[in-house]
Order: structure tokens, then C-alpha cells, then sequence
């Protein structure tokens, strides 16, 4: 609950390494010999290289190689996670502004960025598209030909493509008789809501250092995937997974930025061509150029009864995926299911059209596709209500699912009790108003429902040592988040022993077993559930050296610090490896595995778990300039047990302060195919002026998640409910409907100013 | 970035389009435009486009193409071009429409398309575009004197 002392919570793990500039980054990787990688791009959106001319480049003193497309022709050169419409570097046609075209490997950074200037590009200019409702035109340039979808490749299922058109995911599903609904509704509502491209901006930009030896490729990643990203570069190198490494120190943010598959293959390609180790590290300015959220425009249409009942809704997504598919796909789908919200819904169809643009590739952004469904659905459900003249709130509560009810036959039941959630969150906002009885905000509210896109498939080894010491194994990445300070507090905890006993490793492809990655709110409880698991591997094995040493123990077998124990009867671990082993040396390993099938199947239905928001704002609006300020803000979730409140409460105040950048400030902006404002000086993310001056974060314990005591993922359903609970309270309190994001001054202005002229 | 101009002379169309062909004439009405050569009448000119813009100093020698022309009426062409520092391309596309208005008045159009690639597209759009739009002006007030000094 709020106000929870966090004094008790251990210093993060983590923390002491980080503020003494200790904790070791991809950056700070150095290899005998290693060079340095930058990047030419693409100046232009859309066209066909004529020539590329390296000659004079390669001259230039230091200069040891230059990559360009001729050279990977060789490879399974075309990759992607969802679709393979990507070369590891433009072949013959660039397709954004800011594509890979040429990378120089050199003795240093400048050496490598002088040698740029030297490289001479031709290009023959195509048409091009940026706008993703125009790429849907018949007459538009169709961005790739005949993309390849994947099957079961890093998400289950495939994307549904539509040859010839731009469209490289085409989802719908339905349920009852929408149309039906719309007929015999009192009032229908039908509004259109958009939603702009936004950048990830993790502190540390994208990152790799790439090593080819002994017929096997190294790569320290920034990638919040390490085993995808070691799938695709064997694929693409035509190599063994074993043969391919990789390494993932502390990354710097990623937030899905560097989710699956980004810089890897560019790094390893210069990296083999320079037959020298080769780091190639982004200025921000060049992860912009990366890859961003997908941008949306949503039409919903919702049909209700007089008292507010709903009867039935539609919803139909066009989202700008830019050049290359990446996990656009997969964000598309979600962006649909993320676009019911927690309620009945009787009769529902739902659209989704993913495409094609000459943009930078949209990619997996915090609760992928959420953001941009959850603006729609919550901002009309104000509409509705004020319409019908019923409180908001109400309106929600008269239409919220029960636990054990379903948003859709084929998606698990809801496990969280939303009326709860958001009772409390008026609950605690009530509280934090009677205590500024001089502030007078306009107060709005909305909460968000996600389905996370969890693979059930985490594994962890845990090794126990004669000394009692512990090694963690796993590849769950820590991108801030905390993960490793998580793990050992479960290790800890499932093994008894002390936390100091107990130190994570760096996540290793080679040593690490296999996991699906780091993402969608899965670590904590996926690999809390592998890491109980292999504690429990090990006390089996334990048991088996106590039966075969020390004779059958009547009592069960339990861990207990330093040792472990059978009723009155106890074994230091040295006393049980010294005899079973006749030397006192050795460990025990012990593997968890979690697959759908664990558990009797019950982690096999999706979503694993649900992920759910509400959230409440108290706004102040300066009415000469239309800037709003959030002053209050409320975020309640359901995290079912809390693990590391201190990281929990960050992780949530994060989700939600991350929302305020594109509700208020954040968006990319193209003009003639050109990126205009992607550098930091002209995008404008959320500082520490922008927080609110007061932040509640209510963290409901309610034990029903799949993960350990209960635990569910979080850190994303805090960013759901920013954004339409800011235009909530924009309607509630100046009767003004800001339908595009973001709410940027001059829009909030000029609305006031149409209201004042009506 | 797309620019319009358009305005009345007091000019039969003929004598406007001697005007647009005379070289040396419609160059010194570009902003920053010299060395101005004809490859080939109207067919292939080339020139170099020097400009300031903000931090920026720009030279960037240009090949003009004429892609088509219906003399005195019409006249379609395309310019590019790559500063040699900031490696940044210009690239405009533009075509000119004299039409009478009566015996002795012609309404002169001209619709250009703008293309900026590179470095300073993305460092310095809004410059770009500001400096575009102050050229077109000034293209256009110095046009207007030539024309009506004819």
C-alpha cells in the first residue's frame, strides 16, 4: 500500500557498482585489438543505390575496413523476428532515412567518423510514404515486395501479410453480433483518436562489441533477448547456436527498444569483415534513428444503452510500422486486445492493420501497442459518460468484469479486481486533495487492461557450493529494472541462505540456459519460477546424498542456512559433499525449467497473468499558453506480491512518467520523408521539473499471480492511463477534447480558444 | 517542402519568356546563385547554389535539367545537388506556368518541391525551410523587377 516504509528494503544489489561507476557497460568493453565501428546512413527515404564508392574512405590512415552491402551477399543476409524483410544492411535500396548503408571500422571513433565523410553514395530517389493511412493507398509505393513471415520464430504464431500492399499484419477478430449491437443500441459513438511515433530514449544508446575467433562469433549485447539475438546471427552467419555467444553486462534502459534483434548483425558483419573485434556504439541521435513506438490512428465505435451498459464496440487500428516489420506484428495484435479494456464487452470486433512507411522501424515499446489503445478506449469512455450524464467513474464500474470474468472467450480470466483498483485510486487521490485544500485541479481518470505477450518458457541453473556460497545462471537481462537484485533475494530465500551467499552472474549464452528474454513483464515471476524449481533440483540431489551417506531421514529434508536439515538432524553443505564426494570440495547444480506444460498446464493459457493499471490525475492548465501541468497523480496496480518495493515503486512511478512524454511533449516528426526533430535538442522528453509534485504509487498484494508468493509481472500498466486520464480531466474541467497526442501546449490553447469563441 | 508563387505582370508571355531564358537575368534573381553556365539551351544548365543557413554555410554546385517546356507557356525542370561539406542534397523540382491574362498582362506560376537530404535535414529542417521560404521571396520580389523593367 502507499506509504509503505521502504527502510527495510536491502540496498539493490546492483546500486554500489553503479554510483561508483563500477558496473561494467557495453562501452566499457575492450578487446585486444578491437576497432571502432560508425555508421553511413541513409540521407534519403526512399531509393535505389546507384553506386557506392569506398575507395577514397579506405585511404584514409586507420581506416582497416568498410562494410557495405556487396560484402554480406554471401550470408542468409535477410533477417527479422517476425518477418524476414531486413538486410543486415541495404543491399541495393534504402527504405528510411537513417538506414545503414556503409560502416567503417577504424583504429578509433574519429578516424571511423572522418572516414564517413569520404564515402560517395549515389542514389536514384523512389517514391515514398511516411504516413501509414497514405501507404494504404492504392497508388502508394509498395516498401517491400514479398516479405516473408515467420512462423514460431521469436513469437508464437505468424504475421498476415497482404501481398502487394503495404500491409505486413492484417488482424481481426469478433465476437457476437456487432453489428446487432450498433442497431439496437440507444446511442452509438464513433470517434477517431490518435497517436504519435515516440522514441525509447533509454539513457545508454544501442550498443555492441562483435568478435570473430576460432570459427565462433562473440557479441556483447545490448539486447533485452540475448538468445534471439543469438538465433538470428546464426541464422544469418550460418553457424551452430553453440558456436554464438553472447554476452549482456548492465544495459543502460531499453524499455523494448532493444528488445529481440537490433545492431547485432550490423556489428558482427564489420566485425567479420575487419577480421578484428569491432565496437559499435550509437549516439542518441542514432537510436532514434533505430527504431520508436508504432504510431497509431483509431477508429472506435461503441454502442450503449441508456444507463451506460455496453452493448457492443468496434475498433479499428492503422499503425505506422516503418521500414522493417521488426515486432510490429506482434504489436499490432496486442494493440487490439489492449483496446477492450477490462470490460464486458458482448459483442466485439476488432481490426488491426500494421504497415509499411518509409519511416524508422516501429518496434516492442513498454506494453507494446497498450499506450496507443488504452488513449482511445478510456478517452471515449469519458465521452460516453458525460454524454449520458453519468460520473465517469461510475460509467466504469457499471461495465467492469468481475474476477473470473472474460474480456474474450479465448483469453484467461480476469485475475485482478479492477473496482478495486480504481476505488482505490480515488481513495488515495481524495486523501492526497485534503491535504492542499488551497489547490483547486481538474481531476480525470482512466484505467488499462493488457494481456502480456508471455512465452511460458524461462530456464535457470542455480550452483551450490561446498561453501554455501550460490552462482545464479540465467539470462535475464538487468536494464535497470532490478532484476538481478530480484533473483537474489528468490535465490536466497528458495535455498534459505543468506543474500550474501548468493551472486548473479552475467547473463552468457554459453553458460546461461535458454530463456525467452527480458520483456513484456515476465522476469521476476518467470525466472522466479525456474530459479524454485532448481532449488528444489537441488534439494532432491541433497536428499540423495543424505540417504546415501548418512541414512534414510524419517523427517523431510529442508534447507536451512549454511546446511540442511531433517528434523533435529543437520549437515553443513560440507558435510554432506565431503562425504559423498571424499574430499571436502564440490557443488551442486540444480536446474529449473518452465515450459506451458509446468504446473499441471496451468501456465499455458494466455495471458499468463493480466496486467492492469488505473490511474487518476490532478491537473493544473496555465490558460494563456495552454502548458498543463500534472500536480497529483495516483497509479494503483495489482502486482500480487511485491518482491523489492523500492524497485517496484520506481519501476511503476517510471511506467507512468514515461506516459507523460507522449501525452504532453513527445512525438516524431517527418516532413518530405525527413526525420526533423530527432536529435535530443529538438525532442522533448519528461525531466525532472515535468514529474508531478505528488506521486502516489498504491501497489495491491493480492498473492493470485503465477509467480513467486504470488507475484505478477509489472512495470508497464502504470504508462496505460496517463494520457486519457490528462484529456480526461482536460474534458471534466475546461470541456475541452483533445483527440491527438500529443496534448502539446499550443493544441490545449487553441482548444480553449475555440470553446471561449463558441 | 512544397512553395507556390504567383503574380500578375504587365507582359505578354513572349516577352515574360524571354525573360525566364535569359540566364544571366533569372539567375541573378536566385538568392546565392552563381557561376550560372548553359550546357545547352534549354536543355542543361549548371550553377552553384551558395547559402548561409544558421551555423551553416552551404555550396552546393547544381545540374539543372529542363524536362520539358512549351514555349511561352510552360516550362517543367529539376535541379540536385550535394554540398561538399555537410554532404547534405538539395534537390528541387519545379515547373513555370505563363498564361495571358489579356492582351498585355500575363499570370506568372511557379510551384517548386523541395527536397532536403542529410546532415542538415535533420539538424536544421526548421532553418532550412525558413531560409527556403525567405528565398522564394526575394526570388519573387526580384523577378517582379526584372519583369516589370522590361
Amino acid at each position: 500500500m502507499t506509504g509503505h516504509s521502504t527502510s527495510g528494503t536491502p540496498p539493490r544489489t546492483d546500486f554500489h557498482d553503479k554510483v561508483t561507476g563500477r558496473a561494467e557497460y557495453i562501452t566499457d568493453v575492450v578487446l585486444p585489438g578491437m576497432l571502432h565501428g560508425k555508421i553511413l546512413r541513409s540521407p534519403i527515404p526512399h531509393g535505389l543505390i546507384s553506386s557506392i564508392d569506398v575507395s577514397e574512405a579506405l585511404e584514409l590512415p586507420g581506416v582497416v575496413a568498410i562494410l557495405t552491402g556487396a560484402d554480406v551477399q554471401s550470408f542468409d543476409w535477410l533477417w527479422g523476428p517476425s518477418i524476414k524483410d531486413r538486410p543486415i544492411i541495404a543491399i541495393d535500396r534504402v527504405r528510411y532515412v537513417g538506414e545503414p548503408v556503409a560502416v567503417v571500422a577504424a583504429i578509433d571513433e574519429r578516424t571511423a567518423y572522418d572516414a564517413l565523410e569520404l564515402i560517395s553514395v549515389d542514389y536514384e530517389d523512389l517514391p515514398f510514404v511516411t504516413d501509414a493511412e497514405e501507404a494504404l493507398a492504392e497508388d502508394a509505393p509498395v516498401i517491400h515486395e514479398n516479405p516473408q513471415p515467420l512462423k514460431d520464430f521469436y513469437f508464437t504464431g505468424q504475421a498476415r501479410t497482404v501481398p502487394g500492399t503495404n500491409v505486413f499484419q492484417d488482424y481481426r477478430y469478433e465476437h457476437g453480433d456487432v453489428d446487432q449491437a450498433f442497431a439496437d443500441a440507444y446511442r452509438v459513438f464513433e470517434d477517431r483518436f490518435t497517436f504519435p511515433m515516440v522514441f525509447h530514449y533509454a539513457m545508454e544508446p544501442h550498443c555492441a562489441v562483435a568478435s570473430f575467433q576460432d570459427d565462433a562469433l562473440t557479441v556483447w549485447s545490448c539486447g533485452q533477448s540475448p538468445t534471439a539475438v543469438q538465433k538470428v546471427l546464426a541464422r544469418i552467419f550460418r553457424m551452430p547456436l553453440s558456436s554464438v555467444r553472447i554476452i549482456t553486462p548492465f544495459v543502460g534502459g531499453g524499455f523494448g527498444g532493444k528488445a529481440s534483434v537490433k545492431i547485432d548483425p550490423l556489428a558482427a558483419a564489420i566485425a567479420w569483415k575487419a577480421k578484428r573485434p569491432v565496437r559499435l556504439c550509437l549516439s542518441i541521435s542514432e537510436s532514434m534513428l533505430t527504431c520508436r513506438r508504432l504510431s497509431a490512428a483509431i477508429d472506435i465505435k461503441t454502442a450503449v444503452d441508456q444507463d451506460g451498459t455496453i452493448r457492443g464496440k468496434s475498433v479499428r487500428i492503422v499503425m505506422n510500422g516503418g521500414a522493417y516489420a521488426d515486432t510490429g506484428p506482434a504489436v499490432a495484435v496486442k494493440a487490439a486486445n489492449r483496446s477492450i479494456g477490462p470490460y464486458n464487452i458482448p459483442n466485439l470486433r476488432l481490426e488491426t492493420l500494421a504497415v509499411y512507411t518509409n519511416t524508422v522501424p516501429g518496434a516492442a515499446f513498454r506494453s507494446i501497442g497498450g499506450p496507443q489503445a488504452v488513449w482511445a478506449t478510456e478517452s471515449q469512455m469519458d465521452i460516453i459518460a458525460q454524454e449520458l450524464g453519468i460520473d465517469p467513474v461510475e460509467l466504469r464500474y457499471r461495465n467492469m468484469l468481475k474476477v473470473g470474468e472474460r474480456v474474450r472467450p479465448d483469453l484467461r480470466a480476469i485475475d485482478v479486481d479492477m473496482a478495486e483498483a480504481l476505488g482505490l485510486a480515488s481513495q488515495t487521490m481524495s486523501r492526497v486533495e485534503a491535504a492542499q485544500p488551497e489547490s483547486k485541479l481538474a481531476r480525470g481518470s482512466a484505467v488499462g487492461a493488457s494481456d502480456p505477450g508471455i512465452l511460458a518458457v524461462s530456464s535457470a541453473i542455480l550452483r551450490l557450493k561446498v561453501d554455501g556460497s550460490v552462482l545464479v545462471m540465467s539470462n535475464s537481462v538487468e536494464i535497470g529494472q532490478g532484476i538481478r537484485d530480484v533473483l537474489t533475494g528468490l535465490a536466497a530465500e528458495f535455498l534459505n541462505q543468506p543474500r550474501a551467499m548468493v551472486t548473479v552472474m552475467t547473463p552468457d549464452t554459453a553458460l546461461a540456459p535458454f530463456d525467452w528474454g527480458t520483456g513484456a513483464s515476465r522476469s521476476s515471476l518467470m525466472m522466479g519460477m525456474a530459479l524454485e524449481a532448481a532449488a528444489k533440483d537441488i534439494l532432491r540431489q541433497l536428499e540423495e546424498f543424505v540417504t546415501d551417506c548418512f541414512g534414510a531421514q524419517m523427517e523431510p529434508l529442508a534447507f536451512v542456512p549454511g546446511g540442511v536439515a531433517a528434523g533435529s538432524r543437520r549437515w553443513t553443505f560440507e558435510d554432506v559433499l565431503h562425504a559423498a564426494y571424499g574430499i571436502d570440495s564440490g557443488e551442486i547444480v540444480g536446474i529449473g525449467r518452465i515450459t506451458p506444460k509446468s504446473r499441471g498446464g496451468a501456465l499455458a493459457e494466455a495471458p499468463l497473468f493480466w496486467e492492469t493499471a488505473a490511474g487518476m490525475c490532478g491537473i493544473a492548465v496555465d490558460e494563456d499558453t495552454g502548458e498543463v501541468k500534472v500536480r497529483n497523480y495516483v497509479s494503483v496496480a495489482d502486482v500480487g506480491h511485491v518482491l523489492n518495493r523500492l524497485s517496484a515503486e520506481g519501476q511503476d512511478e517510471g511506467a507512468a512518467t514515461q506516459g507523460l512524454g507522449h501525452a504532453l511533449y513527445e512525438e516524431l516528426i517527418y516532413e518530405d520523408g525527413q526525420p526533423i526533430n530527432a536529435t535530443m535538442i529538438d525532442y522533448h522528453v519528461p525531466a525532472m521539473d515535468d514529474a508531478p509534485d505528488s506521486f502516489s504509487t498504491v501497489l495491491v498484494e493480492s498473492g493470485t499471480g503465477p509467480g513467486p508468493n504470488g507475484a505478477r509481472g509489472m512495470g508497464e500498466g502504470a504508462i496505460l492511463p496517463v494520457a486519457p486520464a490528462i484529456a480526461n480531466a482536460l474534458a471534466n474541467h475546461y470541456q475541452i477534447r483533445i483527440r491527438d497526442l500529443p496534448m502539446t501546449p499550443e493544441k490545449v490553447w487553441r482548444a480553449l480558444l475555440e470553446k471561449k469563441v463558441q | 517542402m512544397e512553395f507556390q508563387m504567383e503574380v500578375t505582370l504587365p507582359e505578354t508571355p513572349e516577352h515574360v519568356w524571354s525573360v525566364m531564358v535569359d540566364v544571366p537575368r533569372i539567375a541573378s534573381c536566385i538568392p546565392g546563385c552563381e557561376n550560372v553556365q548553359e550546357v545547352e539551351r534549354l536543355q542543361s544548365y549548371s550553377a552553384v547554389l551558395k547559402q548561409k543557413i544558421g551555423p551553416f554555410k552551404l555550396e552546393v554546385p547544381a545540374e539543372v535539367k529542363v524536362d520539358g517546356y512549351e514555349e511561352p507557356h510552360f516550362l517543367k525542370a529539376h535541379a540536385s545537388g550535394v554540398d561538399k561539406l555537410t554532404r547534405t542534397k538539395l534537390s528541387v523540382v519545379f515547373d513555370v506556368t505563363l498564361t495571358a491574362v489579356n492582351q498585355n498582362e500575363t499570370r506568372f506560376a511557379i510551384s517548386a518541391e523541395l527536397q532536403v537530404a542529410g546532415k542538415l535535414a535533420s539538424l536544421g529542417y526548421g532553418l532550412i525551410k525558413k531560409k527556403a521560404e525567405e528565398n522564394f521571396a526575394e526570388f519573387e520580389k526580384r523577378i517582379r523587377q526584372q519583369l516589370e523593367a522590361i
